[in-house]
């Protein structure tokens, strides 16, 4: 998740009262932020997904100053008229189809606005941009532009100097050795032609979802501020619009707007209207456990910037509540009960146990499988827990035998884990290796799952549960392997049978199948020298495996 | 045979061997004979160092460390594990006993005395000397009778034993299980894998969720692709997705993909095992209360912090009644039974839940808030789909893995599954 910094005394400036770290760091986590520390009055803060507002100094001070009781109820965010124009050109509709504009004057753009800017901008393309994929912000001085400005597309080969560089390169160069170009260039690589946002007079102001020009950016004496929104997804584009304006309108910027002329329609952005929706009181004080009467509902909403009233057309307890623009997380009444709920303070939540009758049940596998590992116990076997996760030198040819179909993980981090385990066996040999500056003789047993492939199943797998032990001294001999078994299985009630085979991680003749009502149950043996030096084992090693589901007693 | 510490062996043990003192000296570069010379028993240390091949020494003038002697400095001597394994449980291998022994270090342990002897076949059998082990033929003969017993030092080191055991995570689990019980929860148990619908789709995470990309799932190449269960369930989740449904949601807004949603994974989390149950559940099942206790898998990189596998507690109870406060109950009557009387909650957020909370309980021996995990009340979105109804379902799914390597005072979350046989056989019983 996305964490973001800020100086305590800008912050308290946007809020307009004085708050201490302690203070901050208390209330904070309240409001449904996460606090990561301090360094003086440098304070870094995580976000969370839903609330990409949050991720600005100005936003979280919006946020705040409602909850800390200093300036409630919804923020206004006129939208004067602008004379400005984008003309979308219909080649960039199978490129990146998606704008949105707009104009901010005289906002304050002062070291610590700059810095917010930068970060907002930074940290949205991480998260809510998804990488920069579904959309992407561009900011310029617009006293630098000639109006209307194109967004259209261009070819590999146009030059213009990108941010970063000091001389013109093309397109197709910057795509391959700008720094952005790297990291982002995925994004627009298989197209012919790639999206640019031009002026009046052809100068070129940036190449979405890459990187700006040179020529358009802003700097030290930026007064006036053009700010696009390019992307793939159109309700994202215009979120993030909403989200970088307010922020700048918090800074004393009025906003303008920009007429966005597609071939076939034009609109206005941004649209900063805020939308309304309806909340029934008693949804709310029936999900949450309390009893709000309206005003103190609408009282908590207003702690949480949004305008309420109750709705006076309709049955009684309904709450009409208006929405800013810039809370793209609000997608259902619910969203405004936890906003409520937030408001209210979950410390001031008494927990309370309700008077449900219900009986409890353990699972009969699980069961099971406590009874197994307490009749291990009971033969002096410590229970281990390995990983699920696996590979095949661990699962196949450590273990002396071919490769087996079975899961493979795509693109695991960690490279140990490149399948999943189809046996137990291989997990306790690797504890052995790891235990053998300890003291023998070493008994381990394990009841785990393993994994097959089972096309019959919706997730094309079955969970299998099994059991494996060895013994590890220097006199483990089959004869001890035999004795734990038939005890295991005797206690267990079962009537088995023993068959004579070979396995090739077993010493020949020293290795036995078991069957059970003639349906394979497993195996038992005494691992070959072959397999105890491949996993670094110097003593004698004896096994056994068995499928826990043959051994249960059918229900 | 047991064996003891002599004084010289309980001294280096707490100090240090004398070549460790020197392989730790020499760890940061090579130093002069005359300022080794002056650490104590110097000489032992560099005879054995040199016997080992972990130092050279040049111009008679400088010590420094070999490769072998770098390994020796980063690890742990095989003599300072016997040497631990003796004054713990008066044992180690036989190797190790003869060249501690040789070095002075260790003494058998004193036994009781001299065996009491019998003699004589007839009649009552006479003893010489003490008794020292009782056997049956003095029992039956009565020839203990005349003779004393020898006397024992209760005080002498006797072998250590190991019983065998639960690991100590599962301990920790039986206890997890045990409390949902009695509380009246019904265990739900899943598969190991999944389709992306049940594990993400089916829980209201949109598509292009940054969890569900290949850096945090681990996705399945065989079996690249599940099935998608009954078509109307797919078409109410898919249509929830793109704008609502009737659940009264805006919905994420954009095209649901089934091809994604049909990919295998390893599961992130048991909530699917929830999800899945909620789909089998009618109105006359209720009120209904579940946990599971399940594998996990995040595809991290694995260190002290980050595992690829865990376990992760789940809860439903679903009914018409239950609130917010009560799922704060639920929880916080949990981890009292645990053992954490003082648990907090603060919001939190996830996609398939609102409100949202996340839990910290207070360990009152660190002094410090423990962040264990989410819970909330599944959204509408989740459960209508699902249900066929939209009535409140409050769910958790916090780790235990914190929780244990915190009664274990571990330091390395992959202690917990290293299987370090000196830990678990040390371990105390939960």
């Amino acid at each position: 998740m996305p964490t973001m910094t800020f100086n305590r005394k800008d912050l308290c400036k946007l809020v307009g009262k004085e708050f201490t770290v302690e203070q901050l760091a208390e209330k904070m986590p309240m409001i449904g932020v996460a606090w990561e520390g301090a360094t003086g009055d440098e304070i870094e803060i995580e976000a969370f997904p839903n609330r990409p507002d949050m991720l600005s100094v100005e936003g979280l001070a919006r946020a705040f100053a409602a909850f800390a009781d200093v300036d409630t109820g919804m923020p206004e965010y006129p939208v004067l008229d602008g004379s400005y124009k984008v003309h979308v050109d219909k080649a960039v509709t199978n490129v990146r189809p998606y704008i949105a504009c707009a104009v901010v004057k005289g906002a304050k753009l002062d070291d610590a606005t700059i810095k917010s800017l930068l970060q907002l901008q930074e940290k949205l393309h991480a998260s809510h941009c998804r990488r920069r994929a579904k959309a992407s912000i561009g900011v310029y001085d617009l006293d630098k532009i000639k109006f209307p400005v194109k967004y259209t597309t261009a070819a590999p080969d146009i030059n213009f100097i990108p941010l970063g560089w000091d001389t013109p390169h093309t397109l197709a160069a910057v795509l391959e050795k700008h720094p952005r170009g790297i990291e982002f260039g995925w994004i627009i690589k298989s197209c012919e032609c790639y999206p640019v946002l031009a002026d009046a007079k052809d100068m070129l102001l940036s190449m979405p979802p890459i990187i700006n020009s040179k020529d358009a950016a802003m700097t030290v004496s930026t007064k006036n501020l053009f700010i696009d929104v390019t992307g793939t997804d159109q309700r994202t584009v215009k979120e993030v619009l909403n989200i970088v304006v307010t922020a700048l309108a918090d800074r004393g910027g009025k906003i303008h707007s920009v007429a966005i002329e597609y071939p076939k329609l034009t609109e206005t952005t941004p649209e900063l209207s805020p939308k309304l929706m309806k909340l029934d009181l008693n949804y709310v004080n029936k999900l949450l456990g309390i009893k709000l009467d309206m005003s103190n509902a609408v009282d908590l909403l207003k702690h949480m910037r949004f305008d309420a009233v109750e709705f006076l057309d309709s049955k009684e307890g309904v709450i009409e509540a208006t929405v800013p623009a810039y809370r793209t997380d609000i997608m259902h009444p619910i969203d405004l009960v936890e906003d409520i709920a937030i408001a209210y303070g979950y410390q001031n939540f008494k927990p309370v146990l309700p008077p449900l009758f219900t009986i409890g049940e353990e699972s009969v596998a699980e069961e099971f499988s406590r009874k197994l590992v307490g009749i291990m116990s009971g033969l002096g076997f410590q229970e281990t827990l390995t990983y699920i996760l696996s590979n095949n030198t661990k699962q196949f040819s450590n273990m002396n035998i071919k490769e087996l179909p079975t899961e493979k993980t795509i693109n695991p981090r960690t490279i140990e884990f490149t399948s999943v385990r189809t046996w137990i066996l291989p997990s306790l040999l690797e504890a052995l290796a790891a235990n053998q500056h300890n003291l023998f003789p070493q008994k381990l047993a394990e009841v785990g799952d393993c994994l097959e492939l089972d096309e019959s199943k919706d997730t094309g797998t079955r969970t299998v549960r099994r059991l494996a032990a060895v013994i590890c001294h220097d006199a483990a001999n089959l004869t001890e392997c035999k004795s734990v078994l038939e005890s295991v299985l005797k206690n267990l009630g079962l009537e088995f049978e023993i068959v004579a085979g070979e396995h090739p991680s077993f010493v020949p003749s020293r290795f036995g199948n078991i069957l059970i009502n003639g349906e394979s149950a497993g195996f038992f043996g005494e691992i070959h020298p072959d397999v105890l030096y491949r996993w670094k084992l110097e003593k004698p090693v004896i096994a056994f495996e068995l499928d826990v589901e043959t051994l249960q007693p059918a229900k | 045979m047991p064996y003891v510490l002599t004084n010289e062996g309980k001294e280096w043990l707490s100090k240090g061997l004398p070549e460790r003192q020197l392989l730790t000296m020499l760890k940061n570069g090579k130093r002069s004979m005359t300022e080794v010379a002056l650490m104590p028993a110097s000489a032992i240390a560099i005879g054995w160092a040199r016997k080992s091949g972990w130092v050279s020494i040049a111009d008679n003038l400088f010590v420094e460390l070999t490769p072998e002697g770098r390994t020796a400095a980063a690890g742990k001597l095989p003599l300072e594990y016997a040497l631990e394994n003796v004054s713990k449980s008066g044992e180690t291998d036989a190797e190790s006993v003869q060249t501690l022994m040789s070095r002075g270090l260790i003494r058998e342990a004193p036994t009781g005395g001299f065996i009491g002897k019998i003699i004589g076949h007839k009649g009552p059998k006479e003893i010489r000397g003490d008794i020292a082990q009782i056997t049956p033929e003095i029992l039956k003969t009565g020839g203990w009778k005349q003779a004393t017993f020898k006397k024992y030092d209760v005080n002498a080191p006797a072998p250590a034993l190991w019983p065998g055991k639960r690991h100590i995570v599962t301990q920790f689990l039986e206890s997890v299980r045990r409390i949902w019980i009695e509380m009246g929860f019904k265990e739900m148990v899943g598969g190991l894998s999944e389709t992306a619908f049940w594990n993400f789709d089916a829980l209201y995470q949109p598509q292009d969720h940054p969890a569900r990309d290949l850096a945090d799932t681990f996705y399945l190449n065989p079996p690249q692709n599940g099935k998608l269960p009954g078509k109307e369930l797919v078409e109410h989740v898919s249509a929830t997705h793109t704008n609502g449904w009737t659940t009264g949601s805006m919905g994420w807004k954009y095209k649901w993909s089934p091809e994604a949603a049909a990919k295998a994974c390893l599961r992130t989390h048991t909530t699917a095992v929830s999800a899945r149950t909620l789909a089998t559940l009618h109105k006359e099942d209720l009120p209904a209360k579940f946990f599971s206790i399940g594998r996990c898998f995040r595809n991290e990189t694995l260190d002290w912090k980050h595992l690829c596998e865990f376990y992760q507690v789940e809860g439903i109870v679903v009914d018409e009644s239950v609130t917010f406060r009560h799922l704060l109950g639920y929880l916080k009557r949990f981890y009292a039974k645990l053992g954490f009387p003082n648990a907090r909650f603060r919001p939190a957020y996830f996609p398939y839940t609102e409100m949202s909370t996340e839990i910290e309980v207070w360990d009152s021996t660190k002094k410090v808030w423990l962040e264990l995990g989410g819970a909330g009340i599944f959204r509408p979105e989740v459960v209508k789909p699902l249900l066929g109804v939209d009535i409140p379902v409050l769910a958790w799914g916090p780790g235990v893995e914190r929780l244990v390597m915190n009664t274990y005072a571990l330091t390395d979350i992959r202690q917990l599954y290293g299987n370090d046989l000196s830990l678990l056989r040390g371990a105390k019983v939960l």
